[in-house]
């Protein structure tokens, strides 16, 4: 692989990592603050349960993401465990494209829905405007795309478990 | 034409749009069929949005406050304390639902007439008849509802968001003592079942409507879009009425399973309405949320009829 | 379309993520129906509307942590300690706790994520054999949806009690018809238990030992109670709990015994969100296929076809039993309620069957179709979290579904079961 391409790699899986790690940390603040405020002071915030949940959002598309460069989703995989290791490896490349595609695909369609929602001018909750809680479905979905491609083209990383 | 709708299928309702869809098919030799899927399982009314911008879907029966996304001025009557009974609630009707109608048609939706879901009343497991008592209680707030949030903020209530179908867990828990919600709703949602004390002030008026896109409705032929749009005004018209009586009926069964009614008195009620009315200011200043004209409009219709009687 | 669909097939079985597989049938179901396919992105962004998935990163990550930590060796002690004179005691505990907790989370997966996870180790750790153990942590994952107050009893009885048809169906009553047929599960998996484990080495009872244990497990005794005693009590909602369960191990584990060092706890949440964003990719991609299949009227149209078929009691209620099975691989719980109810109870009735009674059978169908194999969806999930395959969870679930199967036949042919504490 070319080193550019490996470096590049390198900075979008910190960037990742670092994301993930930085939204699920304020999901766990947001939800005990909320509760602190909640018992001890009566006090509740309108907009802390759909915030929440938009994390809850972002927090599964970057998880898939780190999913899919660990090679770690879920699969029945019943026959491909009983092929030859040459065999495996096609079948391999085989999903990985098809996996590929069909990230794109989506990746394609989530970003016209999050465009109409911006020329709408949809809002999610008091003034946040709906796109831009939207926009982790095209990001993710297309990074996805992308890093199937690569371990399609580059072969895949050894399965880590987690 | 697929419409989607939160109402459960087999209700009256659903009942009486069916009966519409069939009666639009037999007129129309077959060339509307409607096709309806009820119960919410095409999401919640942004969901129900959403699907009708992309074309799966066609129109849906949505609430004012989803409806409130389209246009926002669809939602004014629903400004907390706005009306006392619901003669004022049919003199007002009489002359802004026009106005109404026409902000979402400009939007590109019909409205085959708004529904009438009632009017919401605080349920208690405590007598609440002053302010006072409704800051000791812990009360919902339904979850992404910023009419009712602004409305209990003014009146230093700090209202537990939790979505619907929390509610009910939530009062039998002890998590929530106090509900708004139409006597309807109450007994359909089986929350009359852990209240016992019923604020006799109507806190706001509930509606929503029949809408389907402009765009669907231009597609059909002349003579056909014109059976449906008269065949769903009578039914939406038709459902409106009988909501009316339906609610009157369940307030009553609600005083026989032993709910009481606790009435503020006169000063208690100025109070509640002096907080309430800065809410709704600070509602309908809020970034031009509605065209500048329809709330004094609709507040000099509600004092004319004051006037009158 | 046929042959789009065993393209699929292949490639699933050739090893494409199961999201894929999923999201790749919804694409082409959408396709061929004429449909906007925004509408599957349209539908995975629910995901950012259902309250109750907060709980799953909340309580993965706990789970994590204490997985991470000591904590399961000193829950084994204890349990050992306490209950080491009963042969399968522990798995005992862990099917109460799993049933009580299910109670709240509506079997979504979050069982299995938040105690399964826990209890595995744990399992695994006292000497339960392999097999034993993942058929237990699976099989709970939807163990307690007939106890109060689980969201699916609230549900069907708010549903039948708007179609009008003269009986009330209170939520009351479905809380208490739901009792007795719980118990039964429960009970029945008891015994299994305690067979499969006959042989097991027994250690006698003794308070200096159980002393030393519960001092050691100090930390770890509050938290089921925290958790469970707040929910039921109305401290917390059932997220709000995962967030005090999260926030106490971050507590206990990294600031206070310290068994975590806090360098570490980046690759933690990492490592615990990888299975989150697993889970809710392919609950996110089934969303848009169930979607699918109820703008294509898939459901209606097979109970339509059922309909057809039978025309008395008993062989209603087989097929019944059947195309509930079915219908409780395919769609979720809450979709299966509020579309089939409405057109399965007038029928129902009409052979005679009890409102109340049918709410229970319909809930205890799609319980056990939680892991039906091949596709029930606590089977992927246990499978990804114990990193086990899928075939090894058929395996290991076989005989927890059979004797489940039972219990759903005995409360679908015996109606005083479900009857009896409504009634009296
Ligand atoms: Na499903
Ligand atoms: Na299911």
């Amino acid at each position: 692989m070319a080193a550019w391409l490996r470096n590049l790699q390198r900075l979008t899986t910190t960037l990742e990592n670092g994301l993930l790690t930085l939204t699920l940390a304020s999901l766990v603040v947001l939800a005990l603050t909320q509760i602190l405020l909640r018992i001890i002071w009566q006090l509740g915030i309108g907009w802390a349960d759909p915030t929440l949940r938009v994390l809850v959002l972002w927090v599964a598309l970057l998880g898939g993401l780190a999913a899919t460069r660990d090679n770690n989703h879920i699969r029945i995989d019943i026959v491909s465990r009983y092929l030859a290791p040459a065999w495996r490896k096609r079948a391999a490349r085989a999903s990985d494209n098809f996996s590929a595609l069909v990230c794109a695909v989506i990746a394609w369609h989530s970003a016209r829905f999050v465009l109409r929602e911006y020329e709408d001018g949809v809002l999610l909750f008091s003034s946040v405007p709906a796109w831009l809680c939207e926009s982790i479905l095209p990001a993710g979905f297309a990074l996805m795309a992308l890093r199937f491609l690569l371990s399609a083209v580059a072969g895949r990383l050894p399965e880590t478990n987690g | 034409l697929k419409i989607a709708t939160l109402l459960p299928d087999g209700t009256r309702w659903m009942q009486a749009m069916r009966a519409a869809a069939t009666e639009i098919q037999s007129r129309t030799e077959g060339r509307v069929e409607l096709r309806f899927y009820p119960g919410g399982v095409m999401g919640n009314d942004k969901s129900v949005l959403r699907k009708i911008r992309a074309g799966q879907l066609q129109g849906g029966m949505i609430t004012a406050g989803g409806l409130a996304t389209i246009a926002p001025d669809i939602q004014a009557y629903s400004l907390p304390f706005l009306f006392r009974s619901f003669e004022e609630v049919d003199h007002v009707r009489g002359q802004t639902d026009a106005l109404l109608l026409d902000s979402l048609q400009r939007r590109g939706f019909t409205s085959f007439g708004l529904m009438e879901g009632g009017f919401v009343y605080l349920m208690t497991q405590t007598p609440v008849a002053s302010i006072a008592d409704l800051r000791a209680t812990k009360v919902w707030a339904p979850e992404g509802d910023q009419i009712s949030r602004i409305a209990y903020d003014e009146l230093g209530v700090s209202a537990i968001p939790l979505p619907l179908s929390d509610v009910l867990t939530g009062l039998q828990t002890g998590l929530i003592e106090t509900i708004g919600a139409s006597p309807v709703a109450a007994i359909a949602l089986q929350w009359h079942t852990r209240v016992k004390f019923l604020t006799n002030a109507p806190v706001l008026y509930l509606y929503g409507s029949l809408v389907i896109q402009n765009r669907a409705l231009h597609r059909l032929e002349r003579r056909d879009a014109d059976v449906l749009n008269q065949v769903l005004r009578a039914t939406s018209r038709q459902l409106n009425d009988e909501n009316r009586l339906d609610n009157q009926q369940a307030r009553v069964a609600l005083g026989k399973r032993g709910i009481e009614t606790v009435t503020p008195n006169a000063a208690e009620m100025m109070q509640w309405r002096d907080i309430v009315n800065k809410a709704v200011t600070r509602l309908a200043d809020s970034a031009g949320k509605f065209s500048s004209d329809l709330i004094p409009r609709i507040q000099q219709a509600i004092a004319a009829y004051r006037n009158d009687h | 379309m046929l042959l789009s669909a065993l393209l699929l097939l292949v490639l699933a079985l050739l090893g494409a993520p199961l999201f894929v597989v999923i999201a790749a049938g919804a694409l082409l179901g959408f396709q061929r129906a004429d449909i906007d396919l925004s509408v599957v992105a349209i539908e995975f962004f629910r995901i950012a509307e259902m309250p109750v998935l907060l709980a799953i990163p909340l309580f993965t990550l706990a789970g994590y942590l204490l997985s991470e930590s000591r904590a399961p060796a000193r829950l084994v002690r204890l349990t050992q300690a306490l209950l080491g004179w009963l042969p399968g005691g522990l798995a005992i505990v862990s099917l109460v706790a799993c049933a009580l907790f299910t109670a709240f989370t509506g079997a979504s997966g979050v069982t299995i994520v938040a105690l399964g996870a826990l209890l595995y180790p744990a399992l695994r750790q006292a000497g339960y054999d392999e097999n034993f153990s993942l058929g237990l942590v699976t099989t709970s994952g939807s163990l307690g949806l007939l106890f109060a107050p689980a969201l699916p009893l609230i549900l069907y009885a708010v549903i039948a009690q708007q179609l009008g048809i003269g009986q009330q169906i209170s939520v009351d009553a479905m809380f208490l018809a739901g009792v007795l047929p719980g118990l039964l599960m429960l009970l029945l998996l008891t015994v299994w238990s305690i067979w499969c484990n006959r042989e097991q080495a027994t250690v006698r009872f003794e308070w200096r030992e159980a002393g030393d244990a519960l001092r050691d497990a100090a930390w770890e005794i509050p938290l089921p109670l925290v958790v469970l005693g707040g929910v039921y009590t109305g401290l917390f909602a059932i997220s709000e709990a995962a967030a005090v369960t999260a926030g106490y191990v971050l507590l206990v584990q990294v600031l206070i015994k310290r068994e975590i060092p806090l360098a570490q706890l980046p690759q933690i949440m990492r490592q615990s969100m990888i299975l989150v964003g697993g889970i809710l990719l392919i609950l996110g991609m089934s969303l848009a296929s169930t979607n699918f299949l109820i703008d294509a009227q898939v459901p209606t149209r097979l109970f339509a076809w059922l309909r057809e078929l039978v025309h008395d009691k008993y062989a209603f209620l087989i097929l019944l039993n059947l195309f509930l099975l079915l219908l409780g691989t395919m769609l979720d719980i809450f979709s299966a309620l509020v579309l089939i109810v409405p057109l399965l109870l007038p029928v129902a009735i009409g052979y005679g069957i009890d409102p109340v009674h049918l709410g229970i059978i319909f809930l205890a169908n799609m319980q056990i179709g939680y892991f039906t194999p091949p596709v029930g969806m606590n089977l992927f999930i246990a499978s990804y979290r114990f990193g086990k395959p899928v075939t090894r969870l058929y395996r290991a679930t076989l005989s927890w579904f059979a004797i489940l199967l039972g219990a759903v036949l005995v409360i679908t042919y015996w109606p005083w079961l479900s009857l009896w504490l409504v009634r009296s």
